[in-house]
């Protein structure tokens, strides 16, 4: 376990793709990163958020032979995590809730589902900014919402974002900017 | 093992679950790969069509035909290859989006390329005579035989001094009877015109003149071109 531990994504990946037992350690590498990105993006009870991982999982295990080393697995993972909630959002059964802040409950929820959040505590002693800019947040439209996500809470490079979403760079440039400014008029309209 | 570390395996053993093998994803590149370089060799053949129904074009006489320079530009695009172009195009942006790391690049970028590389093909096209065969052959197609009459008839102008038609009888290096896009039947007098010897004008062909009416079914010819829309008789 150990030696697995220290074994980059390329090399698990490589492994995984010839012998199926080193697919699970990719599974827990990436389980509550990915747990973590979904529920930020909608905020969906566990097990939606389960049957949602199992579909990345999935589609990670059918299309392992499919990655090229070349290319960094965290962005190819978060790929396929944003495929599956683009057509998950498609399906007009589904009726997902952004995170809605005026939620208590979802607020413990994305207390469980953080662990890896450590500021999250000191973040809701702020609660009045923190609440506005997450119901703002939750406001804006999905596209704008996600690549903010991606970039301030999943801390991801803009090359990286460029990789998720599949846009240049300049793309994604603009469309943070764009989110950015979204952001700020919602904030500004909540205030007032 | 996490719950669903656990889950997601057995959902994997139980539905038998297998991972997509790597000559599929090969395949699917070259795939993408290949309609991509068909793509831009479609483009680059659209392109020497454009050129070769531009370089048709009697420019100089322009002013003949639209008195404001503008709409004579106007009427003269070749529409019909400009949309295949365009479509190919638009085709070519996606496709290429579609490979490895092609939205890594901004359309602007992708549809620059694909123009500039077509226009270099589509020059080498046009160098090779290939659109006058090609257009020879489209002309057996009737929606496109119906646009490039179009094109032709504009240059059907007896009244502004420009006259079209297919040679029907050569009398000598005096006259020759033409049949006008219209169906009228003209004796063109070529007995001033500069150069008629040097022409190789043939019964079946399609001549441009420019010169004046003389009178009712009677044109002084003072220059002859040969269209470069092919020289087959194709009405």
């Amino acid at each position: 376990m150990e030696d697995i531990k220290s074994k980059t994504d390329q090399e698990l990946v490589a492994l995984a793709a010839k012998d199926d037992k080193y697919f699970e350690y990719i599974i827990e590498r990436y389980e509550q990163k990915l747990s973590r990105y979904i529920f930020r993006i909608y905020s969906l009870n566990s097990e939606s958020i389960e049957d949602l991982l199992q579909e990345v999982f999935i589609k990670l295990y059918q299309n392992l032979n499919d990655f090229d080393a070349q290319y960094s697995f965290s962005s190819w993972i978060y790929r396929i995590t944003h495929n599956v909630l683009v057509s998950h959002l498609r399906k007009p059964e589904e009726t997902n809730s952004p995170i809605s802040i005026d939620d208590d409950e979802s607020v413990k929820k994305m207390i469980d589902f953080l662990p890896a959040d450590t500021d999250l505590q000191e973040e809701l002693e702020k609660k009045d900014l923190s609440l506005m800019i997450k119901k703002a947040l939750a406001e804006i439209p999905g596209k704008y919402r996600e690549v903010l996500i991606l970039y301030y809470f999943e801390e991801k490079s803009y090359k990286e974002i460029s990789d998720i979403l599949r846009r240049s760079v300049d793309s994604v440039s603009v469309l943070i900017n764009r989110a950015k400014t979204k952001l700020k008029d919602r904030l500004i309209l909540l205030n007032q | 093992m996490s719950k669903i570390t656990n889950r997601i395996l057995k959902t994997i053993s139980v539905g038998k679950i297998e991972k997509i093998p790597r000559w599929k994803f090969i395949f699917k590149r070259i795939l993408i790969w290949m309609t991509l370089f068909v793509a831009i060799i479609l483009a680059a053949f659209a392109i020497s069509m454009i050129i070769f129904q531009l370089v048709d074009v009697e420019w100089d006489l322009l002013h003949k035909i639209a008195p404001n320079p503008f709409f004579g530009v106007f009427k003269m695009v070749p529409y019909f290859w400009l949309i295949v172009a365009s479509l190919l195009f638009i085709f070519v942006y996606f496709d290429f989006r579609n490979t490895k790391g092609g939205y890594r690049y901004s359309g602007l970028i992708v549809i620059g390329a694909s123009l500039l590389i077509s226009l270099l093909i589509g020059i080498c096209i046009y160098s090779l005579k290939t659109p006058e065969n090609a257009n020879n052959l489209f002309l057996r197609i009737p929606v496109y035989k119906q646009l490039h009459m179009g094109r032709e008839m504009m240059w059907n102008m007896p009244e502004k001094g420009i006259l079209a038609g297919t040679v029907l009888k050569i009398n000598g290096d005096k006259a020759l009877i033409l049949e006008d896009f219209n169906d009228r039947v003209w004796t063109v007098d070529i007995s001033q015109t500069k150069g008629v010897k040097e022409m190789k004008i043939l019964v079946g062909i399609k001549i441009r003149v420019i010169g004046v009416i003389e009178g009712p079914g009677k044109f002084i010819a003072e220059g002859i071109r040969f269209p470069k829309g092919g020289m087959v008789n194709w009405k």
